[in-house]
């Protein structure tokens, strides 16, 4: 039962802008982990980029699943867990985040502010402390947080792409992701090795 | 051929990496496709070994080969030294875990003194980093540890039994389970034999040899090998101790409730309580357990687990051993507390009484059960907790 990833992003009008995130990257091999967080990253933007404003989402790629939200004034939120943590507390998380979120970054910031301009360091703390989804917050208290929204869910990634789009092609365009990690991708999905990366 | 004087290259960049830094704990393949500079396709940082991916197969081949080259004698005249055998069996088995050849020859160099049971355990650590489940690398555990035991053994037989430390086990304070506490080691073959399992370099490599397993269970998901050799760990070196299997079951409820869907993981508890129903009455004589309770206790774990985590069919699988368990048991007092009469009567009596106990706990889990996993939100959680109910009245029916 394990969290990866924890981001915030602004949801614009023509780009996704990424705002702030914190990643556990220590159950990944020592080789693959700079190219695991990117990945991680490319998937919180491409999953933002594809959610409509107002809704909620649980996209499952293998053994991982990405949780989102987008909050109607466009800060989106998502996490990235195996299928073991609780999707509800996932969500609930998202939300505290979200929340505490606003609270420091003023809303001008979140259409151009990036990870270095803006003061925000804690998603690393949230990562650590809700590892252990019974430990950061009692159950029956986490499942009444969640208002009704409906999660929908999605069985792989390529299901909340354009009918056109495939994923390898966006994997060869990102200008985020390193030759290394491209390459990592490229080898992985050659042996159909499940445990490397998205 | 070209790529011989490669391998041959390659082999010996792989030596140097060992023997800078024989610390390395870990390895992985590097996406590099093609050779891009003159250099060494090793990478070592921080004690973890990289090794560029298009070297591999040429690696491979070469060491390969002239292992089977020396054990086929051809050409007749070669002569391969026991640390050449090494190296090459070392570059076989971090890219192919399950060689047997390869680990048949280390077994012939331990056999001749060339190699320690030590050092090659280690090795397989490390080859289990990359391959967790290798069938081949725990079976050459077992060969490995078998030696251990033997040697020591073989060493103690002869020079003072243990220090009398004995005396003390009557009371044990089971809070502070370690395995550092005295047991008595009762299996038939170590008759004669002083407490083996306090000697420190066994207890430290028998430690050692669990953790392995650990990690080799937290890198696959549902890792059957890794955890039957945990159990094999138990039953030959350990002769399932009660102290040890007590411990473990303590040491492995926070494994089972971060991986709540690993069957084998659970699995493993129903080994462990199977170990402690089998020697029950010396559970409650020398450590003032009773094997009720712990099923009990099971019992409670696993529905606090179903609560939190609806929808994990390992959860509920693992739910019917322990109801059964719990049942066994209770059948077990039951006709414990019999009164003795006449013999008709006694058979009804005995009927009787099972089951009033056995109907009361039925009764019990059904409606536990339907009034929170049927009812709950979770649909995948309902069918689940539908075809427990259902296993429950064909099972409560034999």
């Amino acid at each position: 039962m394990k969290l990866y990833c924890i981001a915030v992003l602004h949801k614009g009008e023509t780009k996704v802008n990424p705002l702030a995130s914190a990643h556990e990257l220590s159950s990944f091999g020592y080789f693959q982990r700079s190219s695991v967080k990117e990945f991680m990253d490319f998937t919180c933007k491409i999953v933002a980029e594809r959610t409509i404003v107002g809704s909620r989402a649980s996209v499952k790629e293998q053994e991982y699943i990405c949780h989102v939200y987008v909050r109607s004034d466009c800060l989106t939120g998502l996490v990235i867990a195996d299928h073991e943590y609780p999707q509800r507390v996932a969500h609930t998380l998202i939300n505290k985040v979200l929340e505490e979120f606003t609270g420091k970054v003023p809303k001008s910031q979140w259409p151009t502010a990036n990870s270095s301009t803006i003061v925000y360091g804690g998603l690393a703390d949230y990562l650590q402390k809700y590892q252990d989804p019974k430990q950061a917050d009692s159950m029956t208290k986490i499942q009444s947080e969640l208002d009704e929204t409906k999660i929908i869910l999605y069985d792989t990634i390529e299901k909340i792409l354009e009918r056109e789009e495939k994923l390898n092609d966006l994997v060869e365009k990102s200008e985020g992701l390193s030759m290394q990690s491209k390459a990592f991708y490229k080898t992985a999905r050659k042996t159909n090795s499940c445990c490397v990366i998205l | 051929m070209a790529n011989d004087s490669r391998g041959c290259r390659l082999l010996s960049d792989l030596n140097s990496a060992f023997r800078r830094d024989p610390e390395i704990d870990e390895y992985d393949f590097l996406p590099v496709p093609e050779p891009k500079h003159n250099r060494s396709p090793l990478v070592l940082q921080e004690h973890k070994l990289g090794i560029e991916s298009w070297s591999v197969k040429i690696l491979f081949q070469y060491a390969y080969n002239q292992l089977i080259g020396w054990r086929n004698n051809t050409p007749p005249t070669k002569f391969l030294d026991p640390t050449e055998l090494c190296s090459l069996t070392r570059a076989i088995l971090l890219v192919n875990a399950d060689c047997s050849t390869a680990w048949n020859t280390r077994k012939e160099l331990v056999d001749n003194g060339d190699l320690s049971v030590t050092e090659d355990l280690k090795f397989g650590g490390l080859v289990l980093k990359k391959h967790p489940k290798s069938p081949e690398t725990f079976s050459h555990r077992k060969w490995l540890l078998h030696r251990f035991i033997d040697n020591c053994l073989a060493s103690s037989i002869g020079s003072n039994t243990s220090s009398g430390s004995n005396a003390c086990d009557r009371f044990v304070n089971m809070e502070a389970i370690d395995l550092n506490m005295d047991a008595s080691f009762n299996g038939p073959n170590f008759d004669n034999a002083p407490d083996l399992i306090n000697q420190p370099d066994y207890n430290e490599l028998m430690r050692k040899e669990m953790n392995v397993c650990k990690n080799a269970a937290d890198n696959h998901p549902c890792n059957y090998n890794a955890w039957s050799h945990r159990i094999w760990v138990l039953q030959h070196c350990f002769n399932c101790s009660l102290q040890v299997v007590y411990g473990e079951l303590h040491s492995t409820e926070g494994w089972v409730t971060k991986h709540i869907s690993d069957h084998s993981g659970f699995h493993y508890r129903q080994f462990l309580l199977k170990c402690l129903s089998q020697q029950a009455e010396k559970l409650s004589e020398q450590f003032l357990l009773n094997y009720r309770n712990i099923v009990q206790k099971e019992m409670y774990l696993i529905t606090d687990l179903i609560k939190s985590y609806p929808g994990h069919e390992a959860l509920w699988y693992h739910r019917r051993y322990v109801f059964q368990s719990l049942c066994e048991s209770c059948d077990k007092i039951a006709m414990e507390t019999i009164q003795p009469c006449e013999k008709s009567q006694e058979n009804q009596q005995k009927k009787t009484k099972l089951e009033n106990e056995r109907q009361v706990l039925l009764m019990k889990e059904v409606d536990s059960v339907s009034n929170s996993d049927l009812a709950g939100r979770e649909k995948y959680n309902q069918q689940l907790a539908q075809k427990y109910l259902d296993w429950i009245q064909k099972y409560c029916r034999r």
